[in-house]
């Protein structure tokens, strides 16, 4: 059974990362971020997203339900331990079904016997793992592979009994070890080596010295012996591979993505975001209060929250830079798709409609073979080939190679496409659009800049404003006079 | 040592690691494929242009030089890397373990130093090998010509001479007899050995340093006198000295080797050059004339692609404005302009049929940023602001398309003030935008020399005015 079920494609590692998220993730639960990111790449249905939901807050409020799953974690890692202990073809070698089984039976057994205190936080998906456990733990196969299990341990301590240890030496190899009917050597080494890590290094008594020249007679007394033990091996061998079927491993890493989705949301409390559920597919309109963009709360100290109430379609995003336009963006970005994976919302309120898929086309580096411009409308183009009125398209900054009536058809011919396709879109621009979209119904947003010039990072539907850029350049001192001084002071002029 | 290139390796580096990456000079160095340790060299030179004209000229005729002699650079390099591996190798601390690890065992010291005089005496050889190599070239150039006389006279030299014989007789010492062949003399306190190795200006002598030669007493009757432990102690002081004369004697390998690097891939490039079919010029410098190339094609592109480039005519000025439509080439065409600067001030050829080139102290290239954490206007603006710290009026500064990410006309503002600045400054820019109305401006009013370039067709560009 699995804990976390997938669904289909939601978007990619470039939208992960234009959102900000694979750096975070980074940051929040460190490297190994590949299976989170895999996991974060489907959105899944509507009955998923209620179990998926359920369950994380179930575990998240629990401490019992928290022990019992890293009961299963530790389960599937001795499991995966044992596995790593034999070569590759460990399949086909008797020992590591003895191991196995051993290891299966005893996490049945102290799983299913497992007592919680608090029933009533229990969500559906846990009772279903531990209904599922407990009954392995009744079925008749299970019993079967302990009485085979029982059966080998006797033959075992029969063989033990009636079996003399040697201390076998042959030029270099030197090993304590029973020793089987053949005379292929490396055959010899492997399974005295298997014998020695089912059993430890010291025998039971001291061994006795044995020329491996003379095993002959030795050889046959031995294989005599350990013919029934043989035997016993590779029934429950056979037994183990029909009947211990319950796969920790998957569960293992469903319960690794979950405990990475609770430090998420820990370190979202930890530094004071509010979070919520979002209401999904019961209206035809976007609201989100105090959305805050979470890609920053490693970076910035305080993060202005932003609404984002809009039943247009088509956004525009417009004004002054550095004025917290991508971080709107971002922001829109992330609530979305935190609402479609099922996920508690950074924000105080959020409802949207049923977002299938969402695109990012943000602004491309040039590359040796192709420019930027090139770039950018082949990405554009490859979101727009796929998106639906399901999708949630985020444009940032593109066309900005070119000049301003170019980038302006440009973007006007594909808002048109966007439009056509009833798609939801952000597009995020410093060109002055609105006077080439008369024919299109769009929502404008910009950067709320008060009367001292200062820049809140409020974003509102407002009328268009300047882009400030003299403000920052003045900032780094780029000004006529402030260049002119600087040079000046360095004796360049 | 007498330097071919006359690169100081710890001259501080004055062309950025972005402007290293702007103009792809990393991965045009590496299209020469002479492995990572040649393309650091190259990379290190290219990074602090040279603006002493005889410099510049002496590189070009070395490396003319190795062109000219098919094969001699390979040869030269070969012999420098199996004496710089050896000595590398000696170097090394499993080596040294390995020569160290004799204790009191006599006859294990006199193996080290039997060792180490077959290796001195190896070095000296190729001191030999390499003088009697360069005179069967034919050399042109100063530098390799004093390279080559100056090797002859060392080979030729008494203390030489000696030097070989003495390496030679260590190198046979045998380990049963106590009367060694070599006369390692010893002070009167039977403490430390005199054989000292010392460079005396650009002679390598053996010197013994015992001022008194009555002092100095064979080694067997010290051992007659003082026993055992004194003959020790004089072995393992010989072998240290002789480990540090080996050192100072490889060095001017190592040093020649590093330099080699250089031209063997200037020679190289200059052989792909030649495959490509692109006309070839050895470019003249000048401090007082702007930059001129006919028919420059890009670097890169040509060592990079089967087919090369347009090449494209090119004037300087105090600003060169290229503009053009998208994927016109103008980001080429000015990276092409900035690396050939840097090509010529290393001493390499260009692929143009022409070219001046007006000397700079440093390139410095401001590109359209990506977005960062202060969004990419703010980034770029930075990035500005440090050139204006570092710029001097001996620079030229590459300006490809900034200012992109605000509206056009602040955009365009901000650009002309900073132009005209640099221009009232007499610092040289090269400017790609597709801001048309910035052109015009900056054409209309402006104090200093502009030239302007648009693209044409086919990635060609040509000049509107050459006021």
């Amino acid at each position: 059974m699995r804990l976390l079920k997938g669904g289909k494609a939601f978007c990619s590692d470039r939208e992960l990362s234009d959102l900000g998220l694979k750096r975070l993730l980074a940051t929040v639960i460190g490297d190994d971020t590949k299976p989170l990111c895999a996991f974060l790449c489907e959105a899944p249905d509507e009955f998923e997203r209620k179990q998926r939901k359920a369950f994380i807050n179930g575990v998240g409020d629990s401490n019992d339900q928290q022990e019992f799953l890293r009961a299963v974690q530790s389960v599937a890692h001795n499991m995966s331990k044992i596995k790593h202990l034999y070569s590759q073809d460990y399949e086909s070698d008797v020992l590591y079904w003895f191991r196995y089984a051993q290891g299966y039976i005893e996490a049945i057994q102290t799983l299913a016997t497992k007592n919680f205190e608090d029933e009533s936080l229990h969500s559906e998906r846990f009772c279903t793992l531990v209904c599922e456990i407990r009954r392995e733990y009744e079925s008749v196969a299970f019993q079967t592979l302990c009485e085979a299990l029982q059966t080998t341990l006797s033959a075992l301590r029969e063989w033990q009994s009636a079996t003399v240890w040697y201390q076998v030496t042959e030029g270099s190899f030197s090993t304590t070890a029973w020793l089987p009917d053949t005379k292929d050597k490396s055959f010899l080494v492997r399974t005295s080596e298997s014998i020695r890590r089912l059993f430890g290094d010291a025998p039971r008594e001291s061994p006795r010295p044995l020329s491996l020249s003379s095993t002959d007679e030795y050889l046959r007394q031995v294989c005599a012996k350990s013919l029934p033990i043989l035997q016993s091996f590779e029934s429950l061998a056979n037994t183990a591979k029909r009947y211990a079927y319950f796969d920790f491993q998957s569960l293992s890493q469903d319960i690794r993505i979950m405990w990475s989705i609770l430090a998420l949301l820990k370190f979202f409390r930890e530094h004071g975001v509010s979070l919520c559920d979002a209401t999904v597919g019961s209206s035809e309109s976007f609201s989100i209060t105090s959305g805050v963009d979470i890609s920053l709360l490693d970076r910035v100290q305080h993060i202005v929250p932003n609404d984002f109430y809009e039943d247009n379609r088509i956004s525009l995003l417009h004004g002054a830079n550095s004025g917290g336009k991508t971080v709107f963006m971002r922001m829109v970005g992330i609530c979305t798709a935190f609402a479609m994976w099922g996920l508690p919302v950074p924000a105080k309120q959020m409802s949207c409609p049923i977002i299938e898929t969402i695109r990012t086309v943000f602004t491309m580096t040039e590359s040796l073979s192709r420019g930027r411009l090139m770039a950018e409308k082949d990405i554009l183009t490859a979101a727009t080939q796929v998106m639906n009125a399901n999708t949630l398209l985020l444009v940032n900054e593109v066309f900005s190679s070119t000049n301003e009536t170019d980038a302006a058809e440009l973007s006007k011919k594909a808002l048109g496409e966007i439009y056509e396709a009833r798609v939801w879109c952000l597009w995020n621009t410093h060109h002055i659009l609105p006077q080439y979209l008369t024919d299109l119904p769009y929502a404008t947003y910009t950067p709320i800049v008060d009367e001292y010039g200062n820049r809140s990072f409020v974003i509102q539907k407002q009328a268009h404003t300047t882009s400030k850029a003299s403000d920052i350049a003045a900032r780094y001192q780029l000004g006529r006079d402030q260049l002119t001084a600087r040079l000046h002071e360095r004796g360049v002029i | 040592m007498r330097s071919i290139l006359f690169f100081d390796k710890n001259s501080k580096a004055l062309v950025s690691e972005q402007t290293v990456q702007d103009l792809v000079l990393d991965q045009t160095i590496s299209c020469v494929h002479r492995g990572a340790e040649a393309d650091a060299v190259v990379l290190r030179v290219l990074r602090a242009p040279c603006t002493d004209h005889s410099i510049i000229k002496n590189r070009q005729a070395v490396l003319q030089d190795f062109i000219a002699n098919s094969g001699a650079i390979e040869q030269c390099l070969a012999m420098c890397n199996r004496i710089t591996n050896e000595a590398e190798e000696r170097r090394s601390p499993r080596y040294r373990m390995t020569s160290n690890s004799h204790g009191t065992d006599r006859s294990g010291y006199i193996l080290a130093v039997q060792d180490d005089g077959e290796w001195m005496l190896d070095v000296l050889q190729q001191y030999a090998r390499m003088a009697r190599f360069l005179e069967s070239l034919t050399l042109t150039s100063a530098p390799l010509c004093e390279l080559r006389d100056w090797l002859l006279s060392v080979v030729a030299d008494d203390e030489y001479k000696q030097l070989c014989q003495d390496m030679a007789a260590l190198s046979v010492m045998s380990t049963r007899n106590t009367s060694y062949a070599i006369k390692a003399e010893l002070t009167e306190d039977m403490r430390q050995i005199t054989y000292r190795l010392l460079s005396i200006g650009d002679r390598i002598q053996l010197h013994k340093t015992l001022d008194e030669p009555e002092r100095v007493m064979r080694i067997d009757r010290a051992e007659q006198l003082y026993g055992e432990q004194v003959v020790i102690t004089a072995l393992r002081s010989l072998h240290e000295y002789l480990i540090q004369a080996a050192h100072l004697l490889t060095t001017m390998f190592s040093e020649l080797h590093e330099e080699l690097l250089f031209y063997d891939f200037g020679v190289r490039y200059h052989q792909m050059l030649c495959d490509k079919g692109v006309p070839i010029t050895w470019p003249t410098t000048t401090t007082e004339n702007d930059t001129q190339y006919c028919g420059l094609h890009d670097l890169y592109l040509t060592l990079h692609h089967v087919k090369p480039p347009t090449a494209n005519d090119y004037c300087g000025a105090s600003l060169v404005v290229i503009t053009g439509a998208n994927n016109s080439g103008k980001t080429v065409f000015m990276r092409a302009v900035g690396a050939a600067q840097l090509f010529a001030q290393a001493g390499l050829p260009l692929p143009a049929k022409e070219a001046i080139v007006c000397m700079k102290r440093c390139v410095r290239t401001v590109y359209a940023a990506d977005e960062k954490d202060t969004g990419r206007f703010e980034e770029e603006c930075r990035l500005l602001s440090d050139i204006v710290d570092a710029v001097t009026a001996e620079d030229l500064v590459l300006l490809n398309e900034p200012f992109q990410s605000t509206a056009y006309k602040e955009g365009g503002e901000l650009l002309k003030d900073v132009l005209e600045v640099f221009g009232t400054a007499n610092i040289s820019s090269i400017l790609v935008t597709h801001l048309l109305d910035l052109k015009e401006q900056l054409l209309c009013a402006s104090p200093y020399p502009i030239i302007s370039y648009v693209a044409s067709q086919s990635y060609s560009f040509v000049a509107e005015n050459t006021d």
